[in-house]
């Protein structure tokens, strides 16, 4: 299990040196979960950011509506990074998976301690958020239309 | 000519929050000033668009295309508002077009700076994206909380149209769509 090379897949992370990515490695918690386990509840705050190694995560909406599903080398969980925000989602273990959790505190101290990791966060945050902003924005305009 | 710092930093405090008021100045440096006549195009809906567009004088009108064909503005924008931040974020297609109301007086800053900032000044990058997060963020919760108050046939609808799905009028869904895009009622 190469976790660097996991990372540089990520497009925010793509630029990052080496020797950055190594550090992000190191500061991941690595561990397996069974089918079904929840590792983000909508509503709730604060809490971690999360990276799929191996297997599958769904990110489920209200009234447990699929909206997407995760797999190797994507990350979740990055709206934690936004101050005051609570979970627009949950997220949950499909199947055994293998994924890494990085606590708001290491985060706080990556940032500090390398501006580009903070960079890479925030952009891959931002991509997650527009991505969101498209999606949202063509519903309404669907329900606008009706 | 360019605002001072603590002009720049008093009209975008969200920004000026995020980037530190000791790099208001390096940031003020790769901004570009633009003036924009009234009834100017400053974003076309659907086309190319990728500069992060800080207003710092003057009104905009956004307004976005439905399927049917119709055409709404859905809010207005003044000083103090950022525009373009979606497409500035990935790099995707124009989600409404802006045009002056008035004549407009703008910052800007494109890709290809944050970009040079992310290699000069890694935590001024960051904290202007994360501003950038923090709007965008509050929006998108905003804009979804209301979708679902709507009810759970709304929340879920496909993004075509249904005919009697969701309990809102039009006229809700503009002003939902307002929110999502960070406008003011005029």
């Amino acid at each position: 299990m190469d976790l660097v090379s996991i990372l540089r897949r990520i497009p925010a992370f793509a630029d990052l040196e080496r020797s950055l990515l190594q550090a992000l490695a190191s500061a991941l918690v690595i561990d397996d979960y069974p089918d079904g386990h929840v590792f983000i509840r909508r509503g709730e705050r604060g809490g971690a950011v999360f990276l799929v190694v191996e297997g599958e995560v769904d990110v489920l909406g209200a009234h447990d509506h699929p909206i997407n599903r995760m797999r190797s080398g994507d990350l979740f969980g990055l709206v934690s990074l936004v101050d005051h925000a609570s979970r627009s989602a949950t997220c949950r273990a499909r199947g055994p998976c293998r994924v890494g959790s990085l606590p708001s505190t290491a985060v706080a101290l990556l940032f500090h301690q390398a501006a580009p990791i903070a960079c890479a966060f925030q952009k891959a945050l931002g991509s997650q958020l527009a991505r969101d902003f498209r999606q949202l924005d063509q519903r309404l305009r669907g329900l606008a239309d009706g | 000519m360019i605002p001072s710092p603590q002009e720049i930093g008093e009209r975008f405090g969200d920004l000026q929050a995020r980037v530190g008021k000791g790099r208001i100045d390096s940031l003020r440096r790769v901004l570009t000033p633009v003036d924009v006549a009234a009834g100017a195009i400053l974003i076309e809906e659907g086309a190319p668009h990728e500069t992060l567009h800080l207003l710092w004088e003057g009104t905009l009108a956004v307004q976005v295309a439905l399927a049917s064909g119709a055409r709404w503005e859905i809010g207005r924008l003044g000083p103090g508002s950022v525009v373009g931040e979606v497409s500035f974020i990935d790099g995707g297609l124009a989600s409404a077009t802006v045009t002056a109301v008035t004549g407009a007086q703008l910052l800007t800053l494109s890709r290809a700076a944050l970009g040079e900032l992310e290699r000069s000044d890694a935590h001024l990058a960051a904290g202007v994206m994360q501003a950038l997060c923090d709007s965008l963020a509050a929006r998108v919760r905003d804009a979804s909380n209301r979708l679902e108050e709507a009810g759970p046939s709304a929340a879920s609808a496909p993004s075509q149209p249904s005919k009697g799905a969701g309990s809102g009028s039009g006229s809700t869904w503009r002003d939902v769509l307002g929110v999502l895009f960070g406008t003011r009622e005029e």
